[in-house]
């Protein structure tokens, strides 16, 4: 019996390798999600390797505060708005005026109408937010998003997350490829499913701007919630989406939008970006 | 050779079964990490939490109430899930272009309400 064990010893590690090897190739599948109700849209925390840390919320509400410009403890002397108007004010000089952080007029009244609480806005109610001369009420909705995304890498650094974070339709992938290389992000179809897929390294970063989630049809035309600067309407540019694939989350937010309102493809090259298009039929 | 471990030829059956199962595992693997776009199931969440997950073939309708009490009809039928109906104010959700493949999500904002295909 003595000299038996340790033959059998051998035999039980073999086979108990033998079991593992088809289990451990389905471990760095596993991932946990968490949701939350931040950015006045749909957050997501997809984390592969490990479960989703409390303080990556913590640090997307932080954010969220901080850019809420609808808070009553919104404070434009904060260092990060100061940072993000400075960031605002340069895409505004590089899109000539196509983006603009200072539409919360426009964007308020329209995100009412969308919502049936108000009637149509008339073009001297759209002219007047437009002459009035006040003071701009900012609203960083097309931007904050990414921007954030772009601000929270050395925390998630540091947490050591692999995974994705979604806030609406922006999109980072963060971490080691070693956990996982790479991120299958669907672009969908206007009309439902699945139009295409693109795969992201960690540190690449999607956003799309499109007309098919945030509108509401009126008398043949449809209003969404990309408002055109030089118009104060929402954009009518034949673009029912884009999407834009950049190394900044920040940059990319920013693309979706210049480029859904003029889509002249020209921003692109200077920032490194590249873009997906749907036009209207 | 093996025989002096003391592997007998019923144990070099049941390795070769294992390494096929092992290649099998390791090939399945693959798959999964790949993602197929065949959407298998509807998840539902309210507030972040996991309400129910039903299969996407088998049409039904069911009502979701809403993290502050708003009210949804989520409709699964010839494998597509919509939001037939509900009582948010901007109805952005029951606008939402039908959902039938995997990863895909329609969201009603104000109730938290979340239907998502996996």
């Amino acid at each position: 019996m003595k000299n038996r064990l340790p033959l059998l010893t051998v035999k039980a590690v073999i086979l108990v390798l033998l079991l593992i090897l088809p289990l451990s190739s389905c471990v760095s599948a596993k991932y946990t999600k968490e949701y939350y109700d931040l950015f006045d849209t749909y957050t997501s925390v997809v984390s592969y390797g490990m479960p989703v840390s409390a303080a990556i919320y913590a640090e997307l509400k932080y954010y969220h505060d901080l850019f809420d410009v609808y808070s009553e403890n919104f404070d434009p002397d904060a260092p990060e708005v100061r940072e993000l108007l400075r960031v605002c004010e340069k895409y505004t000089a590089d899109s000539d005026g196509v983006f603009s952080a200072a539409l919360g007029d426009y964007t308020a009244m329209w995100k009412q109408f969308i919502a049936a609480e108000r009637p149509l806005p008339t073009e001297s109610e759209v002219s007047a937010v437009k002459l009035s001369g006040t003071q701009p009420k900012y609203d960083f909705g097309a931007v904050a998003k990414g921007y954030t995304l772009d601000r929270m890498v050395p925390v998630l650094d540091e947490l050591g997350f692999s995974g994705t974070i979604s806030i609406g339709g922006s999109v980072r992938a963060y971490g080691s490829p070693k956990i996982k290389s790479t991120y299958v992000i669907g672009i969908a179809d206007p009309g439902g499913g699945i139009r295409d897929t693109m795969e992201i390294a960690p540190g690449q970063a999607v956003a799309t701007s499109g007309n098919y989630e945030r509108y509401r049809d009126y008398e043949g035309t449809r209003y969404h919630h990309i408002i055109d600067p030089r118009t104060g309407y929402p954009a009518q540019s034949g673009v029912v989406g884009v999407t834009i694939l950049c190394d900044s989350a920040a940059d990319a937010d920013f693309l979706s939008t210049a480029e859904f309102i003029e889509p002249s493809g020209r921003l692109l090259e200077m920032y490194n970006a590249e873009a997906y298009w749907i036009y209207e039929e | 050779m093996l025989k002096r471990i003391g592997f007998t030829r019923n144990d070099l059956i049941l390795v070769a079964a294992l390494l096929v199962f092992a290649a099998f595992g390791a090939w399945r693997g693959v798959n999964i990490g790949v993602s197929s776009a065949v959407a298998e199931k509807v998840i539902i969440r309210v507030n972040g939490e996991v309400l129910t997950e039903l299969p996407l073939d088998e049409d039904r309708e069911l009502g979701v109430t809403g993290y502050d009490g708003g009210f949804n009809v989520v409709t699964i039928t010839n494998r597509e899930v919509y939001i037939r109906e509900a009582d948010c104010p901007d109805l952005l959700c029951v606008k939402h272009a039908p959902a039938s493949e995997r990863g895909e999500l329609i969201v009603c904002l104000p109730h938290r309400i979340a239907v998502e295909l996996e």
